[in-house]
C-alpha cells in the first residue's frame, strides 16, 4: 500500500528537475528561455499544491478526524512556498537575478524539508488510512 | 499502523535553540586558532602534549560538538517528525554545560589541574548526558523509522561511548588508577569521537540533504540501510581487537572501517558530480573538501601499510588528525552552517510575516539577502588558506605554525561574523514584524 507515496514523490521529483532548470537559466541570465521554464516550473508546483489541497488533505482529514494536525502545516508551508513564487515571478519579470537567485535557493530549502515530512511521514499515513487507488486517480484527474 | 496522535509535523523549536549553539562555536575554533599562536610549533611536538590537547578538544567540543548538538535539537522535527520536549530549558542548560565544561577541560590541560579536570568531567559529564538524554527520548518516540532517524540512533550511540571513554581519561588523569593504558583508551575514545559519532552523523545528513539540496541521484538503498550500521559494527568488532590485542581482528575490522567511509565519501563525490542543480554553492565546495579529505585519510593509510616506518612518525599522526579534524568535519559543518542559519531565519520570520494580514507584511530578505555568496566566499578562502598553512605547519611548525593559528583566528571569527549578521538582520526584521503586529 504506497500508491500515495509513491505517485506524489515521483512528483517532487519532476518539480525538483523543473526546478533545476529554471535556475539554471536564471544563473545564465537567459531570460528568454528562462521565462519558459520558470513558467513550467510554476506550473508544476501549482498542480502539485492543488493535487493535495484539494483532494488529498481533504480525504485524509475525514478519514482521520484530524483537522488541524499535519495537513494544516503542510498547507501553511504551500502558502509559504506560493508567496515565494510570486516573488521569483516578479524578479525574473524585473530580470534581476541576484533577487532571483536568492529566492531559488530560499524556495529549494523549504521545498526540500517540506518534501521530507510528507515523503516520510504524511503520505505514509494517508496510503494507510486511504488505502486503494481512489485517491491516487482523483489526484490524477486534476 | 501509524499513531498519528504522536506525529507532529509542527515547526522546529524557537529559534534561539539552534542559533546559541552555532553563534558560540566559531568562537571555539577562533580560541582554538589563538592557542596555535601563542604556542606555535610546541603544538606540534606530539600528539600527547597538554597544549596539543587543549587545543585538539577546543575544535572538537567546542566546534563540533556544539554544532552537532544544536543542529540535531533542529533537525529531529523536520526529519524525524517528533519535537524535542522543553527544548528551549534543555537547550540553555546543555549549552551552558558544553560551554564551561570545554573551557575547564582545557584549562585542565594547560595547568594540568585536577580541580579543573573534576570540573570539566562534571559538566561535560552532566551537559552531554542530558544531551544524549534528550535525544534517547525523544528517538524513543519515533514512530517512522527512516534511514536518517536510523543513522541518528547510531551515532548517539557513537557519541556515548565517546564520552563515556573520555570521561574515563579525565578521571584517570585526576587520579591514575590500576591496569589503566591511557594511549590505548585515548585511540578508542577519539575513534569512536570522529567516526562513531561526527562521522556516522555526517552521513546520515547527507543521505538526505545531498540529494535534496544539488538536486542529485540518490544514494544507493543499500548504502542508506547498512553501511552505517556496519561501520558501527566494525568500530566495536576493532575496539575489542585493540582491547584484547588480537591484531587479526583489528586489521580486518580496521580495514571494514576504511572502506566504509571511502565508499561514503566516493559515492557523494559521485553523486555532486552528476548533479542537476549548476549553480555555485558555497556549501557543495565545502563539502567536497570534506570528502576529498576522507579519501586522502585512507590514502594516508594506505602508504602506513606500504611502508610501515612512516606510521610511528609525528607527522603522520598529525596528517591523519588535520584531514579527519579539520578538513573533513570542520568544512562540512561549517559549509552546513551556511544553510541552516539564512534559511532558518527567512523560515521563522516569514511565518510570521504570513501571519499579519497582507497590507502589513513585510518583504523580508531572502537567504542570499541575508547572507550574500560573495561573503561567504571569502570566509570559504580564509578556510582554504587556513588548510595549507595547517597542512604545511604539519611539516615545517617554526615555519607555518603561527601563520595557520591566525588563519584559523581569522578564519573562524569571519564564520562567527557572518553568522552574526545573519541573527542581526533576523532581529531586526523581527521587532519590525512586532511592531506592525500591535499595528504600527
Amino acid at each position: 500500500m504506497s500508491a500515495i507515496t509513491e505517485s506524489m514523490s515521483a512528483d517532487h521529483k519532476r518539480c525538483d528537475e523543473l526546478f533545476a532548470a529554471a535556475e539554471s537559466t536564471i544563473s545564465e541570465e537567459n531570460w528568454e528561455m528562462g521565462g519558459e521554464a520558470l513558467s513550467s516550473f510554476i506550473a508544476a508546483m501549482q498542480h502539485h499544491f492543488k493535487m493535495e489541497e484539494e483532494v488529498m488533505f481533504p480525504a485524509f482529514e475525514s478519514a482521520t478526524g484530524m483537522t488541524m494536525g499535519p495537513t494544516q502545516v503542510m498547507r501553511s508551508e504551500h502558502e509559504q512556498m506560493r508567496e515565494l513564487l510570486v516573488d521569483l515571478e516578479a524578479a525574473a519579470r524585473e530580470k534581476d537575478a541576484d533577487e532571483a537567485l536568492g529566492l531559488c535557493e530560499t524556495l529549494l530549502m523549504i521545498m526540500q524539508q517540506h518534501n521530507v515530512k510528507e515523503e516520510q511521514m504524511l503520505y505514509r499515513m494517508a496510503d494507510e488510512v486511504l488505502p486503494g487507488s481512489e485517491v491516487v486517480s482523483e489526484m490524477q484527474s486534476i | 499502523m501509524l499513531n498519528s496522535a504522536t506525529l507532529s509535523l509542527e515547526q522546529a523549536p524557537p529559534i534561539s535553540v539552534p542559533f546559541r549553539f552555532f553563534l558560540t562555536a566559531p568562537l571555539f575554533a577562533a580560541f582554538a586558532g589563538l592557542l596555535m599562536i601563542y604556542y606555535g610549533e610546541g603544538l606540534f611536538v606530539s600528539r600527547w602534549m597538554p597544549s596539543t590537547l587543549a587545543f585538539v578538544h577546543l575544535l572538537t567540543i567546542g566546534f563540533l560538538a556544539m554544532v552537532m548538538c544544536g543542529a540535531m535539537m533542529q533537525m529531529l522535527p523536520v526529519l524525524a517528525g517528533v519535537s524535542v520536549p522543553r527544548a528551549l530549558l534543555y537547550a540553555s542548560i546543555v549549552h551552558l554545560f558544553l560551554i564551561f565544561g570545554t573551557l575547564f577541560l582545557v584549562a585542565g590541560f594547560i595547568y594540568s589541574d585536577s580541580l579543573f579536570f573534576t570540573l570539566a568531567l562534571f559538566q561535560l559529564g552532566v551537559g552531554f548526558g542530558l544531551f544524549i538524554l534528550l535525544i534517547v527520548v525523544t528517538l524513543l518516540r519515533v514512530k517512522v523509522k527512516n534511514n536518517t532517524v536510523k543513522s541518528m540512533w547510531l551515532a548517539i550511540i557513537g557519541l556515548l561511548i565517546a564520552i563515556a571513554l573520555g570521561l574515563l581519561l579525565a578521571q584517570s588523569l585526576i587520579s591514575p588508577f590500576d591496569g589503566f593504558r591511557p594511549a590505548m583508551m585515548t585511540d578508542l575514545h577519539l575513534s569512536w569521537g570522529l567516526l562513531g559519532w561526527i562521522g556516522l552523523l555526517v552521513m546520515g545528513v547527507a543521505f538526505q540533504v545531498v540529494p535534496m539540496f544539488q538536486i542529485t541521484p540518490e544514494y544507493p538503498q543499500s548504502a542508506q540501510r547498512f553501511l552505517p550500521l556496519a561501520l558501527l559494527i566494525s568500530l566495536a568488532v576493532w575496539s575489542l581487537g585493540v582491547v584484547y590485542e588480537v591484531n587479526l581482528i583489528q586489521e580486518l575490522s580496521g580495514l571494514a572501517v576504511i572502506i566504509g567511509y571511502l565508499l561514503f565519501a566516493l559515492s557523494t563525490l559521485i553523486l555532486q558530480a552528476q548533479r542537476k542543480r549548476k549553480v555555485a554553492d558555497i556549501t557543495l565546495l565545502f563539502w567536497r573538501i570534506g570528502m576529498l579529505s576522507i579519501v586522502a585519510s585512507a590514502v594516508l593509510i594506505a602508504l602506513g601499510k606500504l611502508f610501515p616506518e612512516i606510521i610511528s612518525q609525528s607527522e603522520f599522526t598529525f596528517l591523519m588528525g588535520g584531514f579527519l579534524i579539520v578538513s573533513f568535519a570542520l568544512s562540512v559543518i561549517n559549509g552546513m552552517l551556511y544553510k541552516i542559519v539564512p534559511f532558518l531565519t527567512w523560515f521563522h520570520l516569514q511565518q510570521r510575516n504570513l501571519a499579519l494580514p497582507r497590507e502589513k507584511r513585510v518583504k523580508l530578505p531572502n537567504m542570499k539577502t541575508a547572507l550574500p555568496d560573495r561573503v561567504a566566499r571569502r570566509q570559504l578562502i580564509a578556510h582554504i588558506t587556513m588548510l595549507v598553512l595547517l597542512f604545511a605547519a604539519i611539516f615545517q611548525p617554526q615555519w607555518f605554525a603561527r601563520a595557520a593559528g591566525v588563519a584559523l583566528f581569522v578564519s573562524s571569527m569571519m564564520l562567527w561574523w557572518n553568522l552574526i549578521v545573519v541573527t542581526r538582520s533576523y532581529r531586526a526584521y523581527s521587532s519590525k514584524l512586532l511592531r506592525r503586529a500591535a499595528g504600527a
